[in-house]
């Protein structure tokens, strides 16, 4: 159960939570921050590392709902587990429908928020995963010249290296050479590949000749 | 009088203003005029039966009649056009033709008779006017004075509308504070007290993880155990603490009189008590001192007590809902006040546990009022105690020594 460099932020006003929770997480050796408060959190420099947040929905101040909601509107997509010593069902519907992992009542039991902890940071990873690996494609695609990129907009529509060579009125060779820089800048090792990155760039559709 | 007699010769008034002055004005002359003309005719009629009789009495009537009509220039007007046919027709009835100061005088005689007759008439004209607007007047100022009247006594209803409104808000507002008042605390001492467990329990758990270890670390599972004691020690803080509030409530006792403790209570709950048509009867003995203790805290206690009793006998439907009231001092010097209602009494079993925290018959009750009212009255240094009473009903005694014998 040893995690990579993973962060677990804990959001509670008391202190023997805090305590007892960073506890528990060091038995299981993930890292954990604690704040008394949502500002002291917002306060922190976060790692760019896989996090998920454990928030307390009775705060001082604002509450953990509105709390959530603060952080979806400035897109800051940290999973969050919520725990709370009186939840009521409307309450927890509520802060699942927003986008929470989980909703756990105290006293709660340490598997429970240990499993709830995984699930969030395993799909911290894989957003990071994923938004690592379209960054990586863009720039791919970044060092693309213009005609490159002519070439590879029709190139991924299915067409043939002759057709290509008519539409932009160049010779079927030039094209097959293109195409080659096209493969290796991209990273692609088939026409498959390349027209699967594409679509995750939404290339086709947004930079169509 | 003028314009409807100008209305009726000339018919309604013609959109020229001027010349409807005028005309108005003009009106009582011709009347005049009309009426000598009248008298002439009439005069002469009579000249030709009554020969030789001279009469004026048409002329005099026709004087007095323009005068009535159109005031002192018609009056005038008339005397001025009489005269020449009066004279005219004294002379022809005399022999000699010839005009006689005598004859002058009659006519001045005449003259001032028709004016000092419509001065008069005119002067009661005018004081039956004076009296008929004064009694316009008056019946105006009875109808203002009736209006008035009305406006007081539908106000005074409102009033009473509006009081008797007043005091169900007040009680509903007596009603929810307690209950939201209750609740909350009920929820502050969940809290309270459940944070302390949620941790000991997550404490708990990592102390047996480090326990269970390949090589167990028993530095760590020993700071978990202190971590568990820490928190166990601040539970029974927050319940040492909410004790000492229950009973630091209790401001410093001063003298309280029972029977106006008791009668404010009613008063209170007058509204709630008519509403479920319950008869209190109350025996409060007149000459009982007053205690020492808090008074605010009595009275909810008996706000507790009275309303429960209110709340039993609502569903009661098959007899009359009595709530009998009774206050002596007992031979032990002790004040003894009892609550006893006919109503629905105590479900099996219940009695034992009467004055348990969260233990309630009804639907929607907390469990804490009777709790909190012991409470109460054991920090006064007294007991309350709940019997069944027979045939029906409930039973609610406070004992209170006299002598202020708190125990703390």
């Amino acid at each position: 159960m040893i995690e990579d460099d993973a962060i677990v932020y804990v959001i509670d006003d008391d202190d023997s939570i805090r305590a007892a929770l960073s506890g528990l997480l060091r038995s299981v050796g993930l890292k954990m921050v604690g704040f008394g408060s949502p500002r002291e959190f917002l306060a922190h420099t976060r790692q760019n590392v896989p996090s998920c947040l454990v928030l307390d929905v009775r705060l001082p101040g604002a509450s953990g709902l509105e709390f959530q909601r603060e952080l979806i509107a400035v897109r800051d997509q940290i999973p969050i587990i919520f725990i709370t010593g009186h939840g009521d069902i409307p309450m927890s519907v509520r802060a699942m429908k927003a986008g929470a992992v989980e909703f756990l009542t105290k006293p709660f039991r340490d598997q429970d928020l240990l499993d709830a902890i995984q699930n969030a940071l395993a799909s911290d990873r894989a957003r990071r995963e994923q938004e690592r690996s379209i960054a990586d494609l863009r720039e791919r695609l970044a060092s693309l010249t213009e005609r490159e990129r002519q070439v590879m907009a029709i190139l991924v529509q299915g067409q043939l290296n002759k057709q290509i060579g008519a539409a932009l009125g160049t010779t079927e060779s030039t094209v097959k050479a293109h195409r080659a820089q096209i493969m290796r800048k991209m990273h692609a090792a088939t026409l498959a590949d390349l027209i699967r990155m594409a679509g995750r760039l939404q290339f086709g559709t947004e930079a169509a000749v | 009088m003028r314009r409807l007699a100008a209305n009726f010769l000339w018919g309604s008034p013609s959109a020229d203003q001027s010349g409807r002055d005028v005309l108005q004005r003009l009106t009582p002359y011709l009347i005049a005029l009309l009426l000598v003309g009248l008298a002439l005719l009439a005069t002469a009629v009579l000249q030709h039966i009554y020969v030789r009789r001279p009469s004026l009495f048409p002329f005099f009537a026709a004087i007095a009649t323009a005068a009535w009509f159109g005031g002192r220039g018609p009056g005038f007007f008339a005397v001025a056009v009489s005269v020449p046919f009066g004279l005219y027709f004294y002379g022809v009835s005399r022999s000699d033709h010839g005009l006689h100061g005598r004859d002058v005088l009659l006519f001045v005689f005449f003259a001032v008779c028709a004016f000092v007759g419509d001065a008069l008439y005119k002067h009661r004209r005018q004081t039956e006017e004076t009296l008929r607007k004064a009694h316009r007047q008056l019946q105006t100022n009875a109808a203002e004075l009736q209006r008035t009247n009305n406006a007081l006594v539908a106000e005074m209803a409102e009033r009473q509308r509006t009081e008797a409104a007043l005091d169900t808000t007040r009680n509903e507002l007596a009603r929810a504070a307690r209950l939201t008042s209750m609740a909350e605390m009920a929820a502050s001492i969940a809290h309270e007290i459940n944070q302390p467990l949620a941790a000991i329990v997550t404490n708990a758990d990592t102390c047996v993880r480090w326990l269970n270890a390949p090589t167990p670390e028993l530095d760590e599972a020993r700071e978990a155990a202190k971590r568990i004691v820490r928190d166990a020690e601040r539970a029974g803080q927050v319940v040492t603490r909410i004790r000492a509030m229950v009973k630091s409530v209790l401001v410093e006792p001063v003298q309280v009189s029972l029977r106006a403790s008791l009668d404010e209570v009613l008063a209170l709950l007058q509204a709630e008590i008519e509403k479920h048509r319950v008869t209190v009867h109350s025996d409060i003995d007149p000459a009982l001192p007053a205690f020492a203790g808090d008074r605010i805290q009595m009275q909810q206690v008996f706000v507790n007590l009275i309303t429960n009793a209110v709340e039993s006998l609502s569903q009661t439907i098959d007899r009359p809902r009595h709530l009998w009231i009774a206050a002596r001092r007992t031979p032990e010097e002790d004040l003894e006040v009892t609550f006893r209602d006919d109503g629905q009494g105590f479900a099996d079993g219940v009695l034992a546990r009467l004055f348990d925290s969260f233990v309630t018959t009804k639907a929607d009750g907390m469990g804490m009022g009777l709790s909190i009212c012991r409470t109460v009255v054991q920090a006064h240094g007294g007991v309350l105690v709940a019997t069944p009473a027979l045939p029906h009903g409930a039973q609610f005694t406070i004992t209170i020594p006299l002598n202020g014998g708190r125990d703390d």
